[in-house]
């Protein structure tokens, strides 16, 4: 009985852990900031997309929250390659029109294989503006795989 | 002897540790000060709100206000920078629970909470707008002084407003508020 009870407890931690593990596996988000406020700022990133056993990258999707309400809006452009762009997209743009709410920008993805892609973070004015992007690497059945940001310049 | 011995020993540890308290609270207090004076020049630390509702009033949601009551109270910043964010849009909250929420929001420490209230004030139908964004410029964040320029409309005080703010130090309240005074009056002749 009091086995039974112990071998319960075991799984039911061993279960969450696992859970926990899965989730934090899944939610890729970069948040930033325009710390400069000026309209040309550009915040880049590179989000490198490999197998983590999980199968091949396909494409990179990503959007955008802008997390301050006010006139300037924040975009994101993700791109990579430069051959045969016009057949299969090099790259996307993705504006949050929306800043007072809690909603991302449009869904955008990028279907140019395992590699690393860039990420260009930019806003329509001068003015202090947060956010946070949510970016996932997945595979041509739609699995999520391994995805990893590095951050190149803050502006 | 020793009684006496032993009296002179409490008065003299009575006397160290209240000298040491005090010097503490001596210490704590400037401490304090100058971590306030270091911080920022806060200008809005000592505006009043007073809203008003306005024509197209939407209706009191309990539920929406105690949600966002409870989210502008966060300990976390970015919550109550969503809050107030929110509040910058029409929302079914009641106008005095807005004009808490702002007032609060105005003297925050974070000072990208207070960049927020200034723009949801604007929003508002509030006394004083004009005073509350003419302070904010003078504040030493540049995100406050960011929000405050973005309120400004297109009357005489707020271009006069604009226009002083094409001498800040910073490139960035420049910039927004030669753009400003450029959709206002498209010749270049006026931004001068």
């Amino acid at each position: 009985m009091k086995f039974t009870s112990v071998k319960t407890v075991i799984s039911l931690v061993a279960g969450s852990v696992i859970l926990t593990h899965s989730v934090f596996a899944l939610a890729h988000n970069q948040a930033g900031s325009f710390t400069t406020g000026l309209a040309a700022a550009v915040d880049f990133y590179t989000v490198s997309c490999t197998n983590d056993g999980n199968g091949a990258p396909s494409y990179l999707e990503a959007q955008v929250k802008d997390m301050t309400a006010n006139s300037s809006k924040v975009n994101i452009t993700i791109q990579k390659g430069t051959t045969n762009c016009n057949t299969n997209a090099c790259a996307r743009f993705s504006l949050d029109s929306a800043d007072n709410d809690a909603g991302y920008s449009p869904l955008v993805k990028l279907t140019q294989g395992a590699g690393t892609y860039n990420l260009y973070v930019a806003h329509t004015a001068a003015g202090t503006d947060s956010y946070d992007v949510e970016l996932h690497c997945k595979t041509a059945t739609n699995v999520h795989t391994g995805t990893s940001t590095t951050s190149r310049q803050q502006q | 002897m020793m009684m006496k011995l032993q009296r002179k020993h409490l008065h003299l540890s009575l006397f160290v540790a209240l000298s040491m308290g005090f010097t503490q609270f001596v210490y704590a207090e400037n401490n304090d000060t100058s971590t306030r004076s270091n911080v920022a020049f806060d200008s809005l630390a000592s505006v009043q709100v007073q809203c008003f509702s306005g024509e197209n009033e939407l209706s009191v949601d309990q539920v929406i206000t105690d949600e966002l009551m409870q989210q502008a109270a966060s300990r976390v910043a970015e919550e109550r920078v969503a809050a107030l964010s929110r509040l910058a849009t029409a929302v079914p909250i009641d106008v005095v629970v807005r004009q808490k929420i702002i007032q609060t929001a105005l003297q925050d420490a974070d000072p990208r909470v207070r960049g927020q209230a200034v723009y949801a004030l604007v929003q508002q139908n509030c006394a004083d707008s004009m005073l509350l964004l003419e302070q904010a410029l003078d504040d030493s964040e540049l995100s406050v002084r960011l929000m405050a320029l973005d309120g400004l409309m297109g009357d005489d005080r707020s271009v006069a407003l604009l226009k002083n703010a094409l001498k800040d130090d910073e490139q960035a309240v420049r910039e927004l508020a030669a753009v400003k005074l450029e959709s206002l009056f498209p010749t270049a002749e006026t931004v001068k």
